[in-house]
């Protein structure tokens, strides 16, 4: 697993609270949204929009725009990667 | 019309989801009383637990507690009282708001700051759309909720009724609030309880709640609009914060030789402090007793037919009376 | 509703008058209060445009004649709820004399303009947290009043005021007060702006509501009252109160449902309290925050309830005021009863453009003398709280 994606489950975990999840149980191409996988919510969205502005220094004024980037932690990744 | 109390139940420092009183108290040398946490994931799952602070997980839970008390699934009405709210979103979003100078507050923390996000959530779990009301008066908010709620079944608009108080106290808002004049000398706590008040028969007749807002209080008065007096009165349940408390001195003159039971040196003062209290009267009347270690005085309860609650702080004052069906 | 209601007082204040008339003469003359910030301080100065109410604390307390070197022990929530309950409690007893009056204001944030200032400041000192509560403006409203009666606050985020109402039409009908002035107040805070911004929901610009390129609402402040008393025992009022409703969207926390479900059942109880039909409806003061969600949900509840090309004409006057969050009830139900007694309807400012999936079309014009009986009146709010009120001629 690459650093990056481990960084980002660990700050995901931390951020939305996901007291029952460990860094192994989420795969990098779990869906983040939607009823499988971590079945995220449009709250944990606007989270996500903060932590990449934070953390990755990357801001994304659109929610929309959001959500191609937010399917999974791979393309969370590939986004940030992009950006850098 | 009479009013009853289908069920009810209580989160407190001394007991949490009971059918009955403890017989010990449980001393704590804190400077306040935190309530004892019950098993949250009995009633709220994981994925909306993980953004509840103290107060929305205590208050939906008893919540859930009081209407699987009543076997009811969904309530015609939830009204929540709150004297202070979300305390600790509201601290944790002006925090990050104050110390990063504006810059990207949490969002969460603003959406769950919100007073009624208790009834709301309530509202969620439940998928309940029916009426959905918060009040924050201060030392009555509890109280004004109950008014609501008897004036709603009253005007035949509701059956059973999802009504309760709640508060919550951290360390921040401990060391906030500790100083305020209206808490000098008070032990301070959190907690609240949660009743579904009925116009379906049932064993504890709920005669009614009065809100007096001065410092004056004419008890037989008062009681008389319910159709009691003093000698009728076999429990108080009053709010004394400590021995000699000076804003009981005149209820003291009246009912100091009834068996009293008092509660806040147990469970701490708070805003909605009043509906433990209530859930205590409720337990006098469904047990014919309660245990010792609750009461004031000495005085033998006979009979426990009728129960006045009071509370008085800084002359926000109210009444509650219950009866035996 | 057993006795009848009436509407005997209002008062408002906001971002376009400190009174009925001054704001009733903005409405018509297309005005919005809308503008850069000028009070509040904040690092968002430049960013985003307010609709703040154009008076210091200090001058809010000059008009309520109260010492302005006391003028740091009120919250400006309390002053601007003290000036709109206090010009509506003055109409009020100008008519119908002296009674027992009951107040039930409603807030979002209390007093948290002084807490804010003062929070995390190392004093030592935390009395300032004595206007914090919600509760602490509805006192001091009572105060200022002269009432030892019944006072409360309610608040159910953005449809706070039209709760306050409706508990204030049960201490009627019970007899529990015989007077009761009922509304909203908020003041604008960082805090709100922040949490607003965090929610990615403020348009920079001038909000635009019901519009296809809507981006969101602008914040803004300020207090609306109405004093309400049992038809029988007055000698004149303004209009009549209806109806009224309030429902749970059980959608989402922040988020309105796409069906728009607790509009749709908040606007049919009040219609069914009022035994009026919907085609009687002449004019409705939406919510229209101009945000993407609530505009759409209230919308298709709209379409739902009235019929697809059959929604009477209809407004936000958000669009002049900004969202006052609980003053917005308040103040938008005065809006609706001046909207009764001048006859008139009050245009939305910014439109230009239908929402896609509604094809509805605000009333953009201001219209006189079409002889405006009936005025529904909605405001939503967070934890999928809805209410709707009506009043009539």
């Amino acid at each position: 697993m690459s650093e990056l994606k481990e960084n980002l489950k660990k700050q995901l975990i931390e951020q939305l609270n996901l007291e029952d999840f460990e860094i192994s149980d989420i795969a990098d191409s779990d869906a983040l949204f939607g009823d499988d996988g971590l079945a995220l919510d449009s709250i944990d969205a606007l989270e996500i929009i903060v932590l990449l502005e934070k953390e990755y220094g990357i801001k994304l004024d659109d929610p929309k725009k959001g959500k191609d980037i937010m399917t999974s932690v791979q393309t969370l990744s590939d986004f940030i990667e992009s950006k850098r | 019309m009479a009013l009853y109390i289908k069920s009810s139940d209580c989160i407190s420092a001394q007991a949490t989801f009971g059918s009955y009183l403890p017989e010990e108290l449980i001393n704590t040398d804190a400077s306040f009383y935190n309530c004892i946490k019950p098993e949250y994931k009995k009633y709220i799952s994981p994925k909306l637990l993980r953004r509840m602070s103290p107060i929305i997980r205590n208050g939906v839970s008893c919540s859930l507690s009081a209407l699987q008390n009543a076997e009811i699934d969904n309530p015609d009405a939830i009204i929540v009282g709150t004297a202070l709210g979300c305390i600790k979103d509201t601290t944790s979003f002006l925090t990050q708001l104050i110390e990063d100078n504006e810059a990207l507050p949490n969002p969460t923390h603003f959406i769950q700051s919100t007073h009624n996000t208790i009834a709301g959530q309530l509202a969620l779990l439940l998928k309940c759309s029916n009426y959905n009301f918060t009040f924050s008066q201060m030392h009555n908010s509890f109280e004004c909720a109950l008014l609501d709620a008897q004036l709603l079944l009253l005007d035949n608009e509701a059956k059973n009724v999802l009504v309760g108080g709640v508060d919550e106290l951290t360390e921040t808002s401990y060391e906030l609030i500790k100083d305020l004049e209206c808490y000098k000398d008070a032990k301070l706590g959190e907690g609240g309880a949660f009743f579904v008040l009925s116009s379906d028969e049932s064993e504890v007749v709920f005669k009614g709640v009065s809100i007096i807002n001065s410092s004056q209080c004419d008890f037989n008065d008062e009681l008389q609009k319910y159709g009691l007096s003093i000698d009728d009165i076999d429990l108080v349940v009053a709010g004394d914060k400590f021995e000699d408390d000076p804003s009981y001195s005149d209820f003291h003159k009246t009912f100091a030789e009834k068996p009293y039971l008092w509660y806040k040196p147990f469970v701490g003062e708070f805003g909605t402090v009043s509906s433990i209290a209530l859930y205590l009267g409720v337990k006098a009347i469904e047990d014919q007793s309660i245990p010792a270690c609750w009461t004031k005085n000495k005085a033998k309860i006979e009979a426990c037919n009728n129960v006045l609650i009071y509370n008085n702080v800084g002359g926000e004052q109210s009444l509650m009376l219950l009866s035996i069906n | 509703m057993s006795d009848t209601i009436v509407v005997t007082g209002i008062g408002v204040i906001c971002s376009i008058g400190t009174n009925a008339q001054e704001c009733f003469t903005s409405l018509v003359n297309e005005q919005s209060g809308i503008d850069s910030i000028q009070y509040l301080e904040t690092v968002h100065k430049d960013k985003f445009k307010l609709g703040e109410v154009k008076r210091s604390n200090a001058e809010l307390a000059t008009m309520l004649d109260l010492p302005v070197s006391n003028v740091h022990k009120y919250s400006r929530t309390a002053l601007l709820a003290m000036v709109s309950a206090n010009e509506a409690f003055k109409m009020a007893v100008s008519v119908n004399g002296e009674k027992t009056t009951g107040i039930v204001s409603s807030t979002t944030v209390g007093g948290m303009d002084v807490t804010e200032k003062r929070f995390l400041k190392e004093t030592g000192d935390n009395s300032y947290l004595q206007t914090h509560p919600c509760g602490d403006s509805s006192k001091e409203i009572a105060k200022y009043l002269n009432s030892t009666d019944y006072y409360t606050t309610l608040n159910t985020a953005c449809s706070s005021g039209t709760n306050a109402l409706i508990h204030g039409v049960r201490l009627l009908n019970h007899g529990i007060v015989d007077r009761v002035v009922v509304g909203g107040v908020d003041a604008l805070t960082k805090f709100t702006l922040n949490g607003f911004n965090s929610l990615m929901i403020l348009d920079e610009d001038y909000c635009k509501p019901f519009d296809a390129d809507r981006k969101g609402l602008n914040l803004a402040e300020g207090g609306g009252y109405l004093v309400l008393e049992r038809k029988n025992e007055v000698e004149k009022y303004l209009c009549q109160l209806r109806g009224f409703a309030n429902a749970n969207d059980a959608y989402h926390q922040t988020a309105s449902s796409p069906n728009g479900d607790g509009a749709f059942k908040s606007m049919s109880e009040a219609l069914k309290m009022s035994g009026i039909k919907a085609s009687s409806i002449d004019y409705i003061n939406v919510h229209g925050t101009g945000t993407q969600n609530n505009d759409l949900s209230e919308g298709v509840a709209l379409n739902r309830l009235f019929g697809e090309g059959k929604v009477p004409s209809f407004s936000s006057t958000k669009s002049y005021t900004g969202h006052t969050l609980a003053g917005a009830a308040g103040i938008e139900a005065v809006f609706s009863v001046l909207s009764i007694i001048n006859d008139v309807i009050y245009p939305n400012l910014n439109f230009s453009r239908p929402i896609e999936e509604l094809k509805l079309v605000p009333n953009t014009k201001l219209i006189k003398n079409g002889g405006v009986k009936n005025v529904m009146s909605n405001s939503f709010g967070f934890g999928g709280n809805n209410s709707t009120v009506i009043f009539s001629k």
